[in-house]
């Protein structure tokens, strides 16, 4: 059940121009979500954390690049 | 937003460079190599609970939180929380339990509403030991609506009142509004376009008693230093 102001068909409505291939993942405390990127690379879209000096490293910005391996 | 600034002088449209190239020529930046001792929650968006929502709406997840709220009690390095503020609401039970989680977290907790906390977040604002509001910060308080399958009995509506029962005690249990002050603002008429409730602005949710004080970063901060302080001490003395 949800309360919320946000009308119950603005939340579940289809949309077509919202991204669906994020992957979430984490990465030693921080929650990241990515997108894949055609090289194999993934950029990154958002980053979560409950250190706010996490959001300092430039390494996890969004908009910077990693690779997963 | 669009993508192009207009050159003061030249009055041209410029094109930024994108996010990663902008990092790219900025270099790297050194990392502080600093320890907080106070960590911060920030739930924004939709709380998502037993649902998950489709990717227009951003949530907060509840199997994100909880964790985390465990593993702040149980580091030591950890001595105070801040909870950042601005959602619509969202789930009930994943609202309440992220609420009572931090109801009961041993460590000072101090919660600051930013933009918005309406509906669920309003239990979200109050359950920290000590809550800020910024002057321009809402919160909407309304009753639950009803969707999707309801069958026209009288048990529904027993139902829906039991759910929202739970919201108001804890609400009243973690603030100092009155259950009675809280219900009539939740079944005021002629606030809102289309609904009955009402919105409270800053200093008015202040004035009700559901926020403690009005204020922001600076405010919050130095209060949860304080509250370490005292914590360190009674510790101390213990």
């Amino acid at each position: 059940m949800l309360y919320t102001i946000i009308p119950y068909e603005l939340i579940f409505e289809k949309r077509e121009d919202i991204p669906t291939n994020y992957i979430e993942l984490k990465m030693g405390n921080k929650q990241l979500v990515v997108e894949k990127l055609s090289n194999g690379n993934y950029i990154i879209q958002r980053m979560y954390s409950t250190n706010p000096f996490d959001y300092l490293d430039a390494k996890y910005s969004p908009g910077s690049m990693i690779s997963i391996y | 937003m669009s993508n192009f600034l207009k050159n003061e002088e030249t009055e041209q449209p410029q094109t930024l460079p994108h996010v990663q190239e902008n990092l790219k020529n900025l270099g790297q930046t050194n990392v502080p190599n600093f320890e907080s001792n106070i960590h911060c929650l920030t739930i924004i968006g939709q709380i998502e609970g037993h649902m998950i929502l489709p990717p227009q709406n951003k949530t907060t997840k509840y199997e994100h939180i909880i964790p985390q709220l465990v593993a702040i009690e149980e580091n030591p390095n950890i001595k105070g929380v801040l909870i950042l503020l601005n959602t619509v609401g969202g789930d009930v039970e994943a609202g309440l339990a992220i609420a009572e989680m931090i109801a009961s977290l041993s460590k000072p907790t101090v919660s600051i509403v930013l933009g918005g906390g309406h509906s669920i977040g309003v239990p979200l604002a109050v359950s920290a030991n000590y809550s800020y509001i910024v002057p321009s910060a809402t919160m909407t308080i309304h009753p639950i609506r009803m969707t999707g399958l309801i069958v026209g009995v009288p048990q529904t509506f027993d139902y829906f009142n039991k759910m929202q029962d739970r919201i108001v005690e804890f609400i009243v249990r973690n603030s100092k509004i009155k259950r009675d002050t809280f219900m009539k603002l939740m079944l005021k008429t002629g606030e809102l376009a289309n609904d009955i409730g009402t919105i409270l602005v800053g200093k008015e949710a202040v004035d009700y008693g559901l926020i403690d004080e009005i204020g922001g970063i600076k405010e919050a901060l130095k209060r949860l230093h304080n509250m370490i302080e005292e914590r360190e001490k009674k510790k101390g003395e213990e």
